[in-house]
């Protein structure tokens, strides 16, 4: 899996959010999006759903790790501040899987 | 009661009462708006034992005219932008009288043409008495008008505790924001009202206005640590941080302790149907407590959790009476006992505990069932690491449709439907029967 793809399905699971939410309020396809945190697009539900929305996509290419876990909690920097750093966390996981 | 309230109010008026990036009055300045909103109520006529519903979060505002309404011996409901999809059928079980709206700048009134004449409502009028209607989800999914004696919830404040500057995390609404709110004003504390309740919004308020006092849930303190917005705001001022809601995982606890090592950790327990227990924690990193207090009672039976309160509820508006005949309640918490010390295990039935909200299947799967193209759907709560459970729910389609698809139809269906909390997070397509043999649904998730 590339870096590529691994941009598309967090891009994918922005766009699924983005159907729940009002007009006013869609989030940007973009890598420097904010993603949780300050700044953030998502609130702590809205995070939920869009980790498992990644997840169920890795899973569909038969990659199946879980980014909601004790262990991106506890590091030093969130893996879900924004799109780059969250993308770098999902190819760090596929390398150890 | 009122009259106690408003007389320590008046002790101190310089001192800050309400405060957020939007407000700050001292006690002076709210009791100025309270005697406006006195004015208001007269000259509009709205009499006492009236059932009043008002909406709007925590400002001047809000708190004056329930402390008016209270003073006019009003049966109150306070209604939070929160649950602003539910207004109107808040506003139909408690059969309100009078509907205020805070939106905006004026207080607008609405005189609704209902006749109140529920016999709970009759019972407070009776005692000469304000009331208090709150609202939680019933399990069939209709929510359940909670009766309040709002003089009573007010008297265990009577005994003075420590002034506290406190951050008020649960809303107007809620048994927890009504006790905070109460809490305070008695004690000549000051609330602090963050912009929004995610955890940088939160630490920032907390850092702006030095507050003392955080009553939150675990959940919360799990988003704190994850986002760790505790690095980037000086929350040394915080003495204390309460948590209830929902069953507090032992290794958050450990942690939360040691990020915060001046800040000391206590467990509260309360329902909307008795109240909030004093309580005490064993040790600040300890989920062992003991409940009680003056005026609680508490028996375990079958490892569930009864309690009898001077100041519980006078009963449900739309359900049937659930005390028993000590006037004991089953609060469904199911609990470890040691001694006088319980521990919170969790709820007995299936309620979906989602980051301390409470989701019962039945209501959503009423939403989602009016979605084209459903046979039918069962939802039910699966584990997360985060958010403790995640609303799951199981789809059986008429039609054929992908996963995402769905997901999407789903979402775009709910989002003026439910809250967002209530939202299945995770769903599933299934060609099996949703139901057992005695036609009840199956909400277990190896079913899948």
């Amino acid at each position: 899996m590339t870096n590529d793809d691994i941009q598309k399905i967090i891009f994918d699971a922005l766009a699924m959010a983005n159907n729940g939410r009002e007009a006013d309020s869609q989030i940007p396809l973009s890598t420097e999006t904010q993603l949780y945190g300050t700044g953030g697009h998502l609130d702590s539900m809205g995070l939920v759903s869009f980790l498992v929305d990644i997840e169920e996509s890795l899973q569909d290419s038969g990659i199946y790790i879980s980014l909601s876990d004790e262990r991106a909690m506890s590091q030093q920097n969130s893996p879900f501040r924004d799109v780059q750093s969250l993308s770098g966390f999902i190819v760090q996981l596929i390398g150890e899987n | 009661m009122i009259a106690h309230f408003l007389d320590i109010m008046r002790k101190n008026p310089e001192h800050e009462a309400l405060v957020s990036s939007q407000f700050s009055v001292n006690y002076r300045e709210l009791l100025e708006r309270y005697e406006q909103y006195r004015s208001w109520i007269a000259r509009n006529r709205i009499p006492s034992g009236a059932v009043v519903s008002f909406d709007g979060d925590y400002s001047p505002n809000s708190v004056s005219l329930l402390l008016a309404l209270a003073s006019n011996k009003n049966i109150v409901v306070p209604l939070s932008n929160d649950s602003r999809n539910h207004f109107s059928e808040f506003r139909e079980i408690a059969a309100t009288e009078y509907d205020i709206s805070l939106d905006g700048s004026e207080a607008k009134l609405q005189p609704t043409g209902r006749n109140a004449d529920h016999p709970l409502y009759e019972q407070l009028r009776g005692r000469d008495s304000a009331g208090l209607v709150l609202f939680s989800s019933g399990s069939t999914g209709k929510s359940k008008g909670i009766v309040q004696d709002l003089e009573k919830l007010m008297q265990k404040f009577r005994i003075p505790r420590k002034p506290m500057r406190m951050l008020i995390f649960l809303q107007l609404d809620h048994i927890g924001g009504i006790n905070s709110l109460l809490y305070s004003l008695a004690n000549q504390g000051t609330v602090i009202v963050s912009d929004k309740r995610t955890p940088s919004s939160v630490c920032k308020a907390i850092q702006e206005y030095k507050a003392e006092l955080l009553p939150t849930s675990p959940t919360f303190l799990n988003l704190l640590m994850l986002s760790r917005a505790h690095e980037e705001y000086d929350l040394s001022s915080l003495n204390l941080i309460t948590y209830g809601t929902e069953p507090m995982q032992e290794s958050t606890l450990q942690k939360i302790a040691k990020i915060l090592p001046d800040t000391e950790l206590h467990q509260t327990y309360g329902l909307s149907e008795v109240g909030i227990l004093r309580s005490k924690s064993r040790s600040t990193d300890s989920l062992w407590l003991k409940v009680g207090g003056e005026e609680f009672t508490t028996k375990v039976v079958n490892n569930t959790l009864w309690i009898k309160s001077d100041s519980a509820m006078l009963g449900y508006l739309n359900a049937p009476n659930p005390f028993d005949e000590e006037g004991f309640l089953d609060t469904g918490d199911l609990v470890d006992q040691d001694g006088e010390w319980i521990k919170i295990l969790g709820r007995a039935s299936e309620i979906i505990n989602v980051g301390g909200y409470k989701v019962y299947p039945a209501e959503v799967e009423s939403v989602l069932l009016d979605m084209p193209d459903i046979d039918d759907v069962v939802v039910f709560g699966e584990d997360h690491p985060i958010i403790g459970k995640i609303v799951a729910a199981k789809f059986k389609l008429a039609a054929s449709k992908t996963h995402k698809q769905l997901k999407a139809e789903m979402l775009g269906f709910c989002k003026d439907k439910l809250q967002s909390y209530k939202i299945p997070g995770k769903i599933y397509i299934t060609d099996d029967e949703t139901y057992n043999e005695r036609y009840k649904r199956m909400r277990r998730k190896e079913k899948i």
